[in-house]
């Protein structure tokens, strides 16, 4: 371990120390009545106004997937990698039609999951436990993405990099895995919440200053871009063909499109998402939200340009191809070449919390989905606040060891497609959560095989993509041939149409057929309440009446 | 179970819903404009012209990004002015005791009262609030 890795390493470590405790320190905050209250645990007492709501959803939604995932896809392949930036600009409208809906009805009813309201509307345990186990399955390679992402920053760092066995090579995995496990456990959503402030500010001072300093460091983005387009331009010795441009292939444009739409349509159907946007306090919080969280859509877009700072900066390529050509690495690396090493302790300090903070979000929301959905609905219905308490916090640490194993079991390439592979998952619950914010057109059970035949659809495509120029190999990517239309496209967008269609059919028939259409315990009105500000907030329905019970 | 509430459509509301059919048209147009401009890749899938050394395909999407704060602040206005008139009316009858119902206004107490009046009644004009909840938003009242 060099001199330089030691500066940087103790800023990271004392930067570390102070977010823990301010996290620890969290679980008191606003004088909790009874933490080990779901309510409480999983939704911060669901008090949340329009700032920290703000930070709250920025925490959820801009993560290690920002800083490490998009860099390390643009640093690989160029323009392609920029798809992340029309998602993150089109999920706003998408959230800002539907998801005061969701607040509403949840509100009314005392949802606390997406499953929770598909239990209400459809009357169907079926369904709300395809939508529960759909949730938990999805954030696992999200969850595993942070990993990813800590891992990065601790390889550059110098933990471990140098030993051959083979524990000592993950001990920046286990390291992470450990800090998140420990950090989760013991202050549910309220030490998220907070320490996104922090987090978000040790990020902002990150961006502004790699933005403003690296490129005069580097002769300018003209230089920037022309280096990185001479780079992309060479021939990939894997697959005969340049690694990539400065502006997307024209066979690559549906590709481009569709994996901006489909993570725009699936990123709000994650558990840990819709965590963020029940635990605002009123409902216009939302909406209004959705005009100031494109800020961070910003951030995105000069974050992934860090790729192409990356392939410009001198040593940087070099360096991440001695470690495995692991595109990962390449942000740390620049980091490290670009800043003075206590910076470079800054900057990993951002990166390192910014994957830590959703990776608890996410893994409580699973958490609650199990709980609430899996283990209230089905395995022991009248068990206490404390009890499911106790089943979330474990169940939060088995979604993070699941993370573990998708790391473990994918290809390392490229880490977006961790997140890619959960958006295939997650999308297919659309039709039964946002489509049944609207309409209950479509019968109970027609979702359920729609969803079904979309799930085994997209993964076994999935599964049978190998990543470029490794044939043979498995989940190597997100997109795939569509056969007949003859373009590439991301599969989660093929599975939602096939699953839509299959839905659609298959209603019709039921209909025909008079199955029981199930009971619907929602009124219209329950996804408009709330929607005048002047009103006191709407009351819950009694317990009687809530789902999933 | 579901009560239809289908008390809306009087004179007053009817009106009220067209303006508000066309907040809502104007927010969809918005929104849908923001969808087309970014993920209909031919329009910006080339270098020039560049803006400040950036390539036409990355100024142009990160142009977007302010547009779009932009676009849902005006969506966010527009759905707060067409809200007013599509919440539940509190002119209903009072709801059956076993639903507390939907979006309570500004006087819940008066309706919890277990004297209700008989199903098809006029209910009590003068004890209930005003139709339509006044322009200016009050203190939050939930602090207590």
């Amino acid at each position: 371990m060099s001199g330089v890795n030691t500066v940087a390493f103790t800023i990271f470590v004392i930067l570390f120390v102070l977010v823990c405790f301010i996290g620890f320190a969290a679980a008191r905050w606003r004088r909790a009545e009874n933490l080990l209250h779901l309510n409480e645990w999983g939704l911060g007492g669901r008090g949340f106004g329009t700032v920290i709501t703000w930070f709250l959803l920025g925490g959820d939604l801009y993560t290690a997937y920002t800083f490490i995932a998009v860099p390390a896809l643009i640093f690989g392949v160029g323009a392609a990698g920029f798809f992340a930036v029309p998602y993150t600009v089109i999920v706003f409208p998408i959230v800002f039609v539907f998801a005061p809906r969701l607040w509403s009805v949840s509100r009314v009813h005392n949802y606390v999951t997406p499953a929770d309201f598909v239990q209400g509307r459809y009357g169907s345990k079926g369904l709300a436990l395809a939508v529960a186990a759909t949730g938990i399955l999805a954030t696992m390679p999200y969850v595993a993405l942070q990993l990813v992402g800590i891992q990065a920053v601790l390889t550059v760092l110098g933990v471990g990099s140098s030993a051959s066995s083979t524990f000592v090579k993950d001990l920046p995995l286990l390291i992470a895995f450990l800090l998140l496990a420990a950090f989760t456990f013991l202050s549910g959503l309220r030490a998220p919440a907070l320490i996104a402030f922090v987090k978000d500010l040790l990020i902002y001072v990150m961006i502004i200053v790699a933005i403003s300093y690296i490129p005069s460091k580097l002769g300018g983005w003209g230089h920037i871009f022309s280096t990185a387009g001479t780079h992309l331009a060479k021939t990939n010795p894997k697959t005969g063909k340049p690694f990539g441009g400065l502006t997307v292939a024209p066979a690559g444009e549906w590709a481009y499109a569709t994996l901006a739409l489909g993570s725009a349509l699936a990123l709000f159907m994650y558990p840990h998402a819709v965590t963020g946007v029940l635990a605002a306090k009123r409902r216009n919080v939302i909406r209004r939200n959705m005009a100031i969280l494109p800020a961070y859509s910003l951030v995105l877009g000069l974050v992934a340009l860090l790729g192409y700072m990356a392939l410009a900066a001198p040593g940087v390529p070099a360096e991440v191809k001695a470690h495995g050509a692991n595109a990962q690495l390449s942000v740390p690396f620049l980091f490290q070449k670009m800043f003075p090493p206590w910076f470079a302790g800054v900057g990993y300090a951002a990166i390192a919390i910014g994957a830590l903070v959703p990776a608890a979000i996410m893994s409580i929301a699973a958490a609650n989905l199990f709980t609430r959905n899996i283990f209230k609905a089905f395995v022991k219905p009248n068990a206490s606040p404390a009890q499911e308490t106790r089943v979330a916090q474990s169940v939060s640490l088995l979604v993070k060891v699941g993370a573990l194993v998708f790391v473990l079991a994918l290809s390392p390439k490229f880490s977006i497609n961790l997140q890619l592979l959960g958006g295939i998952w997650i999308l297919q619950t659309f039709p039964a959560i946002v489509i049944g914010l609207y309409t209950r057109w479509f019968h109970r059970w027609a979702l359920v095989i729609g969803w079904a035949a979309a799930m085994v659809y997209g993964t076994a495509v999935a599964y049978n993509t190998p990543a470029p120029g490794q044939a043979g190999s498995h989940f190597g990517a997100s997109t795939a041939n569509l056969p007949g239309l003859n373009h590439t496209v991301y599969i989660a967008v093929t599975a939602l149409v096939i699953n839509l269609v299959v839905a659609a059919v298959l209603t019709v028939v039921f209909r025909l057929m008079r199955l029981p259409a199930g009971s619907d315990e929602t009124v219209p009105a329950h996804y408009l309440a709330g929607a005048d500000e002047a009103a006191p907030e709407p009351e819950p329905v009694p317990a009687t009446a809530a789902g999933a019970t | 179970m579901a009560q239809p509430r289908s008390e809306h459509t009087h004179a007053r509301p009817r009106t009220r819903s067209r303006t508000n059919w066309i907040y809502w048209t104007l927010i969809a147009v918005l929104l849908a404009a923001v969808l087309i401009g970014t993920i209909w890749v031919p329009i910006y899938n080339r270098t020039t012209p560049t803006l400040g050394s950036f390539p036409f395909f990355y100024w142009y999407q990160l142009l977007w990004v302010p547009i779009v704060a932009l676009v849902s602040w005006c969506a966010y206005a527009l759905s707060r002015r067409a809200q007013r008139g599509t919440r539940p009316t509190p002119n209903g009858p009072p709801p059956a005791p076993g639903t507390p119902l939907s979006a309570p206004t500004a006087t819940e107490p008066p309706r919890r009262g277990p004297a209700e009046p008989g199903p098809g009644q006029q209910p009590p004009a003068a004890t209930e609030p005003p139709p339509l909840p006044k322009r200016q938003i009050p203190p939050r009242p939930e602090e207590n």
